[in-house]
């Protein structure tokens, strides 16, 4: 034992152990989105949000966000 | 019988997807410009939500449905009917939205992914404000994994995770439970006359020994479910106890990625709770656990022992 370990104890937190796994095929972006699937999704969205009973504008809202924010890339 | 096209493998990687959508998601809509921060009334659920819980529910919903046809979706922010067989998930694309409105950490998005017929669950995910991932495989069930990327080179890269052991007392230890409510509050600290001697005796004993070496080092948080599961993996926490039962949404796929790390976990009269039972229990999204979740053998055993009957 040296003379600094003499001295004082360390106490720390113990994280996980982490180990790259040997199969990487899922460390892959999400697949892009083509136009036409994020406006249908959207789409498909905005009929749900009427259906539960949500007025149209929270429905044309939720429809134009979705629609832009699933066609951007990762 | 599994009666769905899927590969166990496709199947992670669309569940991994979905989260990384719905995190995606979340941050656009709760930008300082955006309103998914502003709180709407749903008349079908009859209660007040984030505009952005129920909208990134409802984009993983559809998601889901696109990629693998004829799944089974539940959720806390649509239903939790019992699955009737097939492919099936249970949602929770927000868990921790009051956590969120306050920028206090904490929230994840969570998913469990099923054979609601075998039945057996093909994968559990919980992704963090961070963007890691973890999530279960069943090719490999002696660990769990996250998958985390590169801020520089937006590399993705997928690990094994397993818990560093550790044996530490309940005076030392740091503890979570469900107490942001008053009525869950209460209950737990007047839960057993056991459990408050208990900590009357370890407050105490903090007091007299401040300035020694074996002070108690307890810290107690009134914080649990899936994210505070992965900070017990992860070594920030040693015990997370729910006394009055929590729903599968919030607990499920934190207790999968828990036990395939290593961790411990039992119901209140100190028997292990199983991935069968886990398992069994999903298939009524709507089914409560009770549970102490630890860090090792004998930290659960000790909490187990003050919250039994006096």
């Amino acid at each position: 034992m040296d003379s600094a370990s003499e001295m004082f104890e360390v106490r720390k937190l113990r994280p996980a152990e982490r180990k790259v796994a040997a199969d990487q095929s899922l460390a892959k972006a999400p697949r892009q989105l083509s136009p036409q699937e994020a406006k249908e999704m959207a789409q498909r969205g905005y009929k749900a949000c009427i259906e539960e009973g949500l007025s149209e504008d929270y429905a044309e809202l939720y429809r134009r966000e979705t629609e832009q924010i699933l066609q951007k890339s990762f | 019988m599994s009666n769905h096209i899927y590969s166990d493998d496709r199947i992670v990687q669309v569940g991994i997807e979905t989260i990384e959508r719905a995190l995606n998601y979340i941050y656009t809509r709760i930008a300082p410009d955006k309103q998914g921060l502003d709180e709407v009334w749903y008349p079908r659920l009859q209660k007040w939500l984030l505009m952005v819980d129920h909208d990134a529910q409802l984009v993983a919903e559809e998601f889901l449905e696109t990629e693998l046809s004829g799944i089974q979706i539940r959720g806390e922010e649509s239903t939790l009917s019992t699955f009737t067989g097939g492919l099936a998930a249970l949602l929770d694309m927000l868990d921790g939205s009051d956590l969120l409105k306050r920028n206090l950490g904490n929230w994840c998005s969570a998913a469990t992914i099923l054979d609601a017929s075998a039945p057996r669950i093909i994968t559990a995910l919980v992704g963090l404000p961070s963007r890691e991932i973890y999530f279960t495989q069943s090719s490999n069930p002696t660990c769990a994994y996250v998958r985390t990327r590169d801020d520089n080179s937006a590399d993705y890269q997928i690990s094994e995770v397993r818990m560093s052991l550790r044996e530490i007392r309940l005076r030392d230890a740091s503890v979570c439970f469900y107490g942001q409510k008053p009525g869950r509050l209460t209950q737990f600290s007047s839960s057993t006359t056991k459990l408050g001697e208990w900590l009357r005796r370890v407050s105490e004993q903090a007091e007299s020994k401040k300035r020694e070496f074996d002070c108690p080092k307890m810290r107690i948080y009134t914080l649990a479910g899936n994210p505070m599961m992965i900070s017990l993996i992860e070594g920030r926490v040693d015990a997370i106890v729910e006394i009055s039962g929590q729903k599968c949404h919030d607990v499920v796929p934190g207790f999968m990625l828990a036990l395939r790390a290593g961790a411990v976990l039992r119901d209140l009269s100190n028997k292990s709770i199983t991935e069968e039972q886990i398992t069994q229990a999903i298939l009524s999204p709507a089914s409560k656990f009770s549970y102490v979740l630890a860090s090792s053998e004998t930290l659960a055993t000790e909490i187990v022992g003050l919250l039994g009957q006096p």
